[in-house]
């Protein structure tokens, strides 16, 4: 069971690259077979967030201009070996990938891994038909403001319109107290605007940019709150029923009844 | 929720929700249906010939389920353009 992932969104900056450096970090994890493919072609970003940006030999270019090997451009994660990036070329730009080698990579990925994560470049230029041009699923991230909203809705539109069905939302950056006090919008605001499924919920993180000064991904820390939120996600992925947890802040209130409840 | 005093002042959340719902609505439509603004004046045309409604037609489109909705919100005035003003 082989399958292609694209993580993208309509605005930049909210969260792709390290979407898709959980899931796939996340999913290695879980013992399958992962690559992550970077695809932001010149914006190169997929490398520092999970730390492998020192291994970095070969690109995605010079792999499909046949300058390397397969073997030898894939780079194997430091920590797992069921990991392995597939760097963005940071000289090139997004017209120098071609579209039908890079469909001819992504069929040879799909022999020798379970899953592979493409991040996309954001936005709807050149490069954003070729990162969903080859996949199954398409992974929208997006935060609860009004921009990333609307720029979402756009690439739903552009997606829906190329054909593509399985669509998600991850939406990103959550912060419950705001949604509790109604100065940020619910999932259930969101959804209803952009009508597809929720992939899942991520909350928001000051410790994120932790993690990605040192090149590792929340998953690999246990006591992160997005870790959980990216771990349920991967076992979605796999068919799992995770249901969603439910970010809300607990008054004094809320936690009695809720103990009451339980017992 | 329970809690809520509702309508005090209208929360950022719900505005940012009712501004996404009016601007998508045009949005969708402008590039999903590539004759939108045609068939919009044309509906506005036909219309207005027998309503009094050109300025508070409500011409959108929606999405559910993977499809496209053309939603048209006609209010029907009492008094019949027609009647006033012969074409």
């Amino acid at each position: 069971m082989s399958k292609i992932y694209t993580i993208t969104s309509g605005k930049g900056g909210v969260g792709k690259s390290t979407t898709t450096a959980n899931l796939a970090l996340g999913m290695a994890i879980l013992g399958k077979k992962v690559v992550a493919i970077d695809l932001d072609i010149g914006l190169r970003n997929l490398d520092m967030i999970l730390g492998l940006e020192n291994r970095i030999v070969y690109n995605i270019i010079d792999l499909l201009e046949g300058r390397a090997k397969l073997n030898s451009a894939l780079i194997r994660d430091k920590r797992n070996d069921n990991l392995k990036l597939l760097a963005a070329s940071q000289t090139n730009s997004k017209e120098d990938l071609s579209k039908e080698k890079f469909l001819n990579l992504l069929e040879q990925l799909k022999e020798q891994f379970d899953f592979v994560f493409i991040d996309s470049p954001a936005g709807i230029e050149t490069g954003f038909s070729n990162a969903f041009a080859g996949a199954d699923n398409i992974i929208i991230v997006a935060t609860p403001e009004i921009s990333s909203i609307r720029d979402a809705d756009r690439v739903v539109g552009i997606l829906e319109a190329n054909g593509k069905k399985n669509i998600s939302l991850i939406l990103n950056r959550v912060q419950p107290e705001l949604v509790k006090k109604g100065e940020m919008m619910s999932q259930e605001d969101i959804l209803q605007i952009l009508a597809i499924d929720l992939l899942g919920i991520v909350p928001n993180d000051p410790r994120m940019i932790e993690y990605t000064n040192k090149g590792e991904p929340a998953v690999l820390n246990k006591s992160s709150i997005t870790a959980n939120a990216y771990m349920n996600i991967t076992r979605r992925l796999l068919g799992e029923d995770v249901p969603q947890i439910e970010f809300k802040p607990k008054g004094l209130f809320q936690k009695l009844f809720g103990k009451l409840q339980r017992t | 929720m329970l809690f809520d005093f509702f309508k005090r002042k209208k929360k950022s959340a719900k505005e940012a929700a009712e501004r996404l719902h009016i601007i998508l609505a045009h949005e969708r439509g402008m590039t999903r249906l590539p004759f939108f603004d045609d068939l919009k004046a044309d509906l506005i045309k036909v219309l207005s010939k027998y309503t009094n409604t050109k300025d508070s037609l409500d011409i959108r489109v929606n999405r559910q389920d993977g499809y496209d909705i053309l939603e048209i919100n006609v209010p029907i005035k009492n008094k019949a353009k027609r009647q006033k003003t012969p074409a």
